[in-house]
C-alpha cells in the first residue's frame, strides 16, 4: 500500500486567552483542537463532522497552514509541511485547496468571475498568454456546470448556487490533490445543496481529488463522505468507514448525533437519544473524557482518565466503554 | 367544525421597490384550529416569514405593503386592525420567535426583566410578580437554575439556553397562537433535539397553536399536523403531514422531498431539482414552477394552475392534477 496523501499526527491549536492589567498576560488556553490524528488517501472524501466549536474548521485551516498548529505532525505528499518555509509551502498549496462555506464573502464583489477564477493561475503562472488564460476560465466554469459567457459578470450578479461554483472553479484552477471543504453547502437551499453536492461527486471521480470534508450536516455526509471523522470538544470521538458508523455508531456522542438528526418521515419513531445541557466551552475542557458530562453511560472513570482512540473492529472509538448501538435500523418503520 | 383560531384568505404582500413591484406573497391561504400546528416550508425567498410576520403585522412597511386579503385571529381581521389594538394583540394573544435569539433578547437587560417586561405589558401585575411569573416561566422551559438565569444577561447564556428563554418570554402571557420562524436553524443537532422536544411538550400541556416556519422538512415531520408548501410567493400544496410525506402531490414537493437526503439512503449521487427559483423581479408566465418542472406543459406556461382538492384533506396547484 502507498502512503496516504495526508498524514495528521496528534495535531493540536491552543489559541491564548489574554487578560491581566494590560491586556497582554496570557489567563487561559481555548483547547480548540486537543490531539487529533488521522489520514486522508489520494481520491477519497473523509468527512470530519460535530457541532459548533468542536474544532472542525480550525483543524481544516491548520491543513492548510492559514491557522498555525500550536504542535503535531502534518505529512502531504511526504513532506513534513510545518517545517517548509513561506515560499516552498506556497509551492505547496497549488496541491491544497480550499471552498468555504458562505459564498457571499469568499468572492471578491469588485472582481469580475474571470479574474476570480484566474487568481490561482495568476499565482503560479499557469497559462502562456490572456488567450490562454481566458480559455482555461472557460473551461473550468464549463466544468463547474456554469456558462463560460459569465465571465465578465460580477458575483452579485449569481445566486448563491451558482456562486459556490464559482469558489470550486477557483479551487480547481491549480489542479490541486486535495481540497478542505469547510461546509461548502450549508449555506444553500434543499435543491440547490444536492447539485453542489452532486458536482463535488463529479469532479472527484474526474481528477482524484480527496476531499476533507467538514460538515455538521451528517445526510449530507453520508452521501458523500467514504470514511467519517466524528469530533467533540477538540477530539475525535470516533473514525469509521461511512457504513459502519451509520449502521452502528459505537461512541455515545456518535450515538446521540445520528438520533437527534429530524428525519423527513412523519411515521418514524423520533429521536431516541436527547443529550442534556450544552456543549462546555472550549476554554473549560473537562477533565477526562471531554464527553462525560452529558454522557448518558458515563462513570467514574470517565471523569478521570482520557479514553484514548482504540481499534474495535477496524474502527477507532475513544470511550472507555463503547458498544455498538444499531440507531439507523432500530427505528425504521415499515413503509 | 368550529370556526378556526386562524384563517387566512387570500392573503397578498407586495414589495414596492425601486426596481419594481415584488409580488412575495401571492394569495396565500390557509386555517389553523386552536392547539394544532401547522409548518409552512419552502426555500429562501418563497415568502414564508412574509406569510409569517404579517399575521402579527410586523412586515417591515415601506417597502412591504398588504395589498389585500384577510387574517382573521380569534373573531378579529387582523389586516384591519389600528395600532393600539395591535399592540394589545402582539405577544400577548399571539406571539413569535425568530431564527436568532441573540438579535430578540436585548443585550444590556437581564433574561428576567425581559421576561417581566413583556408580562406587565399585557397583565396587571406588580414588578414582584412579573419577576416571579419570568422565573416559573424559565423553569416551565426546562432551564436548570432559573432564578439564576432570570439575572443572567443574554451573552452569558448558550444558544440553546437563550431560545429556552425567548420562548419562555413568548408564552409569558398564555398566548393561544405561536409563529416560530427557524426556531432551531441557528442551533446545533443535539441542542435542536432539546429544542423541538421542548416546543412539543409545551404545546401538548399548555394547548398553544403553533405556526412553525422552516426549510428543514426533517423538523416539519416532527412537529406539525398540517403542512403548506409554499414556491414563489404562492401556495403549491398543503396537506395533512403523514399524507404529504407519503404522496406528495406537486412536482415541486416531490423534488423537494426527493432533494433531502436520509441518513438511511444509500443511492451514490442525490436527487436534485434543475435550475433555480426564478428571480423575484421576473416571475415565470403561469405556473412559476414550470421552467424546473419535469411534467410542464403548454398550459403550465401560460396560465396559474389553481389550488385542487385532493378529496383526502389536502389540496395543491399544479395543472396535471386538475
Amino acid at each position: 500500500m502507498t502512503a496516504p496523501l495526508l498524514q495528521v499526527h496528534e495535531l493540536t491549536k491552543h489559541f491564548p486567552i489574554t487578560g491581566g492589567p494590560a491586556g497582554i498576560r496570557t489567563i487561559g488556553q481555548v483547547r480548540a483542537v486537543d490531539g487529533v490524528s488521522f489520514n486522508l488517501a489520494e481520491g477519497e472524501t473523509l468527512a470530519l463532522v460535530g457541532e459548533s466549536g468542536c474544532g472542525k474548521s480550525t483543524t481544516g485551516r491548520m491543513l492548510l497552514r492559514l491557522t498555525e498548529p500550536t504542535t503535531g505532525r502534518i505529512a502531504f505528499s511526504g513532506d513534513d509541511l510545518l517545517s517548509l518555509g513561506h515560499s516552498a509551502l506556497r509551492r505547496r498549496r497549488r496541491e491544497m485547496q480550499i471552498v468555504f462555506q458562505d459564498p457571499y464573502a469568499s468572492l471578491s464583489p469588485r472582481q469580475r468571475v474571470e479574474d476570480i477564477v484566474a487568481e490561482p493561475l495568476d499565482v503560479y503562472r499557469l497559462y502562456a498568454s490572456h488567450g490562454e488564460r481566458r480559455d482555461r476560465v472557460a473551461e473550468l466554469l464549463r466544468l463547474v456546470g456554469l456558462d463560460a459567457a459569465h465571465l465578465r459578470r460580477y458575483p452579485f450578479e449569481f445566486s448563491g448556487g451558482q456562486r459556490q461554483r464559482i469558489a470550486i472553479a477557483r479551487a480547481l484552477a491549480p489542479g490541486p490533490k486535495m481540497i478542505v471543504a469547510d461546509e461548502p453547502v450549508s449555506a444553500l437551499d434543499v435543491s440547490i445543496r444536492s447539485q453542489v453536492v452532486n458536482l463535488l461527486q463529479d469532479l472527484q471521480e474526474r481528477f482524484g481529488i480527496a476531499y476533507l470534508f467538514i460538515s455538521h450536516d451528517l445526510a449530507v455526509v453520508r452521501h458523500i463522505a467514504h470514511r467519517i471523522a466524528v469530533m467533540y470538544l477538540g477530539r475525535l470521538v470516533e473514525l469509521a468507514d461511512r457504513d459502519a458508523l451509520f449502521d452502528a455508531p459505537h461512541h455515545p456522542y456518535t450515538q446521540a448525533l445520528l438520533s437527534a438528526v429530524p428525519v423527513p418521515d412523519p411515521e418514524r419513531k423520533r429521536a431516541g437519544i436527547i443529550l442534556r445541557g450544552d456543549v462546555p466551552s472550549p476554554a473549560r475542557v473537562p477533565p477526562g473524557c471531554h464527553f462525560h458530562p452529558r454522557c448518558p453511560i458515563a462513570q467514574d472513570l470517565c471523569r478521570e482518565s482520557v479514553p484514548p482512540l482504540r481499534d474495535i473492529g477496524g474502527r477507532s472509538v475513544a470511550c472507555h466503554f463503547a458498544a455498538p448501538f444499531p440507531i439507523a435500523t432500530a427505528s425504521t418503520s415499515p413503509r | 367544525m368550529s370556526e378556526p383560531l386562524l384563517a387566512v384568505d387570500d392573503l397578498r404582500v407586495h414589495l414596492f421597490t425601486n426596481r419594481g413591484v415584488v409580488r412575495a406573497v401571492d394569495g396565500v391561504g390557509f386555517a389553523l384550529s386552536a392547539g394544532k400546528s401547522l409548518g409552512i416550508v419552502g426555500e429562501s425567498g418563497c415568502g414564508k416569514t412574509m406569510t409569517a410576520l404579517s399575521l402579527m403585522r410586523l412586515i417591515p412597511s415601506p417597502p412591504a405593503r398588504i395589498v389585500s386579503g384577510r387574517i382573521m385571529f380569534d373573531g378579529e381581521d387582523v389586516v384591519a386592525l389600528d395600532e393600539p389594538r395591535l399592540r394589545a394583540l402582539r405577544g400577548n394573544a399571539m406571539a413569535m420567535i425568530y431564527q436568532d435569539p441573540m438579535t430578540t433578547l436585548n443585550p444590556v437587560f437581564n433574561v428576567g426583566e425581559q421576561i417581566a417586561e413583556a408580562v406587565r405589558l399585557h397583565r396587571q401585575a406588580s414588578r414582584a410578580a412579573a419577576l416571579a411569573r419570568a422565573v416559573e416561566m424559565l423553569e416551565l422551559v426546562g432551564i436548570p437554575d432559573p432564578a439564576r438565569c432570570a439575572q443572567s444577561y443574554p451573552h452569558q447564556l448558550s444558544g440553546g439556553m437563550r431560545q429556552r428563554a425567548v420562548i419562555a418570554m413568548a408564552l409569558a402571557c398564555h398566548p393561544k397562537l405561536l409563529i416560530a420562524d427557524e426556531p432551531t436553524t441557528a442551533l446545533d443537532v443535539t441542542i435542536q433535539a432539546q429544542v423541538l422536544d421542548l416546543m412539543r411538550r409545551l404545546q401538548r400541556e399548555l394547548g398553544t397553536a403553533i405556526i412553525l416556519i422552516t426549510h428543514d422538512l426533517g423538523v416539519i415531520a416532527d412537529l406539525v399536523d398540517t403542512v403548506v408548501v409554499m414556491y414563489a410567493g404562492k401556495v403549491v400544496e398543503r396537506a395533512p403531514v403523514r399524507q404529504l410525506f407519503a404522496v406528495p402531490r406537486h412536482p415541486y414537493t416531490q423534488g423537494l422531498l426527493r432533494s433531502v437526503p436520509s441518513l438511511e439512503t444509500r443511492e451514490h449521487r442525490m436527487r436534485t431539482i434543475e435550475g433555480t427559483v426564478p428571480s423575484a423581479y421576473a416571475m415565470p408566465q403561469g405556473c412559476r414552477f414550470h421552467p424546473r418542472c419535469g411534467i410542464a406543459r403548454d398550459v403550465c406556461r401560460t396560465d396559474e394552475p389553481p389550488l385542487v382538492p385532493d378529496g383526502v384533506g389536502g389540496e395543491a396547484a399544479c395543472w396535471a392534477l386538475v
